[in-house]
Parts: C-alpha cells; structure tokens; sequence
C-alpha cells in the first residue's frame, strides 16, 4: 500500500502546497489503490481518470507558479453518484436514470471541492434513489464492507463510506435523508458529518425527499472533516431550501479545550434493541465527555414513524411519472415502498409535518440543558451481505429498515451530526451520534476531535 | 386492514392517480403498506394543537 494513498487529506493538501510532493503522484497512488480494492469492494460507478488527470495538473501547475491551489490542494476525492459531475450521467443508484443526458455541470458542493483545490476520482455506489440502507443494488451490485467483505457496507451512501475507509479516498461526499451518511461510517469505521438541514447546498444534486435531505462528506478523522466541511459551505442561490445562515468555519477552532460541556445520554428509544457493542461504543464516549445521565428524547418513535411517512410521500410522488411507465425497471428493493408511498393519503404527510414543527420545539428545549447528546449510530455492527432479519433486544425484525432506528428521528428535524468511530479489537466497528443544536456543526467536530486525541474514536484504514 | 382490504385500497387509490399496478408487483406493494400502516397510525394518532403549522413555511 502506497504511503500516498493512505494519507490525510491534510497532510496530502500542505505536501502538494509545499512541493513536497505532486498532485500528479498522490492521485496516481489513489488510482493505484483503487485499482486494486474496487473489483472486490465495488465502491465505484465511474472513475473520471482523464478529469481527475486534469485536475491535478491544474493544481500541480498553480503550485509552480506560485498561486494559491486551494485547502484541498491535490487532495482526491469522490462522490455518492447523484451528484451531478460534469460530462457523465448521474445514475443515483438506477438503470432508468441512465438514459438521462450526461450532467452539463457539477452539481455546487463537488465544485466547491474542486475549486479548493480537490481531485475529483469519480462517482460512488449508492442504493437505488438513496431509499436504502444497505447499498444492495439491483443494478450495480452490493457494496461490500472494507472490514468484512462478506458484509454490508451500509447505505444508502455506502460507496462513499467504504471508499473512505478503504484507503482509495481521503474524502468523500453523500447523502443523508433518514442515516444514509450515518449508518455506513458507522458499519465502515469513519467519521460522516451530516450538517443542519439546509447547511449545504444542495443543487445539482437527484433529491430523493426535499423536506429531509441533507448532504455531506465523510473522512477517516475529525480534521479531515471538518477541512472537507468548510470548502463545502456557503450560500448557493441555486438552491432555494438553503438557510440563509453565515458560514461558520470549524477548521480553526477544532483543538480548543471543549470544558465545561453538558453533555446527555439518550435514553428510552435510542437504547432499546441495541446490542453490547454499540452500548459500550456509547459508553466510552459518553465516560470520556464526562456524561452527566440519561436524558429522554419525547415521542422519538413517533418522530421515525412521522420521518417514514414523509419519506414514503415524498419519494413516491417524485418518481411517479417513471412509475406509470416503467415501473419495471425500479430495484426490487425500491420498487413495492415507492408505489406505496405514491399511494398515501395526505392526512398522515400533513399531521407529519406538523408533528414535526411541535418535535423541533421539544428537542430546542432540551437544548436548553445540554450542549451535546449522544446516540448510538445503529444498533448493531455490519450485517451480512443479504441478510434479511436480525435479532434486536430479543425480537427477530428485518434488517433494512431498522439499521436506521436511531438515526431517523434525528434527521426529520434537521439536527447537525457528526457519526464516530470505535472500533475494539477483533470486533467490527460501530459508530456513536454526536448530536448538536441547529447550526453547531462546528462544536461537535470540536468534540469529535477531543475524543480522537483521546484515543477513543479512530478511523485507520481497513 | 388485513392483505385483500389493502390490495382493494391499492388498486382504487392508483386508478384515481392514473398508476397500474402490475400483477406482479402487487404483493411487495401490500406488504409495503402494510409495513406503513403502523407508522401512520402512530402519526395520526398523535394530539396536536389546532393552531400548529406545518414545518415548511412558504415564504411568497
């Protein structure tokens, strides 16, 4: 394994900056590691040498003439394939968007990471329209697990995921409607970052349900994250759900001392079902914050059942035109839950969308009494690749829906998450919800970081 | 509702938004529903105040 392949993103960008080293090298090196991995792990759709080429040399030639090649300098990077990347077609995980026209443009946040100086190396598997997740699909094949390639990288985004912790990539971006970014860092061993509910832009991206879509980038540490997040911030007219919020770096604050943090532990919900492993993730990150107790999120069952029904709606009457005519072409594992969704009635996706003004209100005044709160990512490592029901708390129950138990309620009203890693010795790893109040996307990286420098959170490579 | 009372409703509600669904189909789309029936029974059984807007605000 190339030393190159395997660096930071920020130590790849200050080696490009300085010379010691070319863009040109660390993305043959990426190509390299992606050669090798891919035809097992099958993270990628696309790999866009000759851009990823240009790219380089782009930033290669800056370098030499002295000019400024961007935070990101040299720094390679892929995205989940709905977004749109200049001159290929955005699939989103399907066979019928394949006889859409190549993109004429980058979607905004994989131009963002461009102009900072990143190399684009191509487009990454994802679960049908991002309604899954498992990264099972139909079309593309299962994306396998870096840790175990018997097993499910996690989805929807889980090509970003298991790039990242392959090593083929330092940075990746996804997306996030109920856990897609979640669920796979957590199942791969990698930090995701999935930002407040319009954060980032997200023009030039499919959407799949536009009242909860989030997107955001994963990385194998908290700097790295926070270096991908603040190139991916700003306003963007293009996109009209975007808040009209001021960017808010966290690069430059991210080893400051994180004292006196109140920090709680969610109970109820967020722990029932959950296996010895993700409790004792939690635990060890709860000790090492110096967690004060457990603290009740109210309703938080209904908040996934209002999230399902939400989803179900949204992406249901998005695709409907495809579904009057060639339902036939949809993943069977997509298919039944978006003809279904079609199908709601409006009185369950309006009482939704009230209950989750009245959940929002809940959760600030819970904010009130804490800085931070805690979750587990999923209730249990990895499953198999296939794997149809796991055992939760006793309970046989099916395994797509439920990987997403503690992250739906999370996303359905928009809060900043950042997802950590722990991996123990011998064991797969699981991930644990840094849980912030709207906008303080830079507190938890801070705190991601904290719990990095002690030990207690790490991403290596697979 | 039970599987044939669901297939009923599947077929009348996707007449009425001009969707076919095909034989084959059917069945994931029921046990779909039914996999949504207890999710909106949670959601419409919750009391909300009357004056509670919806989440998304249009701004004209």
């Amino acid at each position: 394994m190339n030393d190159l392949a395997t660096m930071s993103a920020a130590k790849i960008a200050v080696g490009v900056r300085n010379g010691t080293f070319r863009a040109e090298a660390v993305l043959g090196a990426a190509l390299a590691q992606i050669h090798a991995l891919d035809g097992m792990l099958n993270c990628f759709t696309t790999v866009t040498v000759e851009t990823a080429i240009a790219d380089a040399r782009r930033v290669d030639t800056a370098v030499q003439a002295g000019r400024d090649p961007g935070p990101l300098a040299g720094v390679p990077f892929a995205a989940k394939n709905m977004f749109d990347i200049a001159g290929i077609v955005t699939i989103a995980g399907s066979r019928i968007h394949r006889d859409h026209p190549p993109a004429r443009r980058d979607a905004t946040l994989v131009a963002r990471l461009r102009e900072a100086g990143g190399v684009l190396v191509g487009a990454l598997n994802m679960d049908e329209y991002a309604y899954g997740f498992t990264t099972e699909n139909a079309h593309d094949g299962a994306t396998r697990n870096p840790h175990d390639p018997e097993r499910s990288a996690g989805g929807s985004s889980g090509g970003s995921a298991a790039a990242v912790a392959a090593g083929m990539v330092p940075i990746s971006l996804g997306s996030d409607t109920n856990g897609s970014i979640r669920v796979p860092a957590a199942l791969c061993g990698v930090f995701g970052l999935k930002p407040t509910y319009g954060r980032l832009s997200r023009a030039g991206a499919v959407p799949f349900v536009g009242s909860l879509d989030h997107f955001g980038p994963f990385a194998r540490s908290a700097a790295d994250l926070a270096l991908a997040y603040d190139a991916l911030q700003g306003r963007d007219e293009l996109d009209p759900v975007q808040a009209n919020v001021p960017a808010a770096p966290a690069s430059p604050g991210l080893d400051a001392p994180i004292d006196g943090l109140r920090v709680g532990v969610l109970a109820g919900w967020f722990r029932a079902g959950a296996t010895d492993q993700a409790l004792a993730a939690l635990d060890a990150v709860a000790t090492a914050l110096g967690a004060t107790g457990r603290v009740e999120l109210p309703e938080a069952e209904r908040a996934r059942a209002a999230a399902f029904c939400i989803t179900a709606a949204e992406g249901g009457a998005l695709h409907l035109p495809d579904l009057r005519t060639r339902a036939g072409d949809f993943d069977p594992a997509t298919r039944s839950r978006f003809l279904a969704g079609a199908l709601l009635p409006a009185a369950p996706l309006i009482a939704a969308q009230r209950f989750r003004r009245w959940f929002r209100d809940e959760v600030r005044r819970l904010f009130a009494r804490f800085d931070i709160l805690l979750a587990p990512a999923t209730p249990c490592p990895a499953p198999l690749i296939g794997q149809a029901t796991m055992m939760l708390g006793g309970v046989e129950v099916p395994v797509r829906p439920n990987l997403g138990l503690y992250t739906q309620p999370l996303s359905f009203i928009g809060l900043p998450v950042v997802a950590v890693p722990i991996r123990r010795l011998g064991e797969l790893p699981v991930g644990v919800q840094l849980i912030g109040p709207a906008w303080e996307e830079a507190r938890l990286l801070r705190i991601a970081a904290f719990l990095e420098r002690a030990g207690v959170v790490a991403a290596p490579v697979a | 509702m039970d599987d044939a009372a669901l297939a009923a409703y599947v077929d009348a509600a996707a007449a009425a938004i001009g969707l076919t669904i095909r034989d084959e189909h059917l069945d994931g789309v029921v046990a779909a529903m039914q996999g949504l029936m207890p999710q909106i029974r949670l959601v419409l059984d919750c009391p909300l105040p009357e004056d509670l807007d919806s989440a998304p605000v249009f701004t004209p």
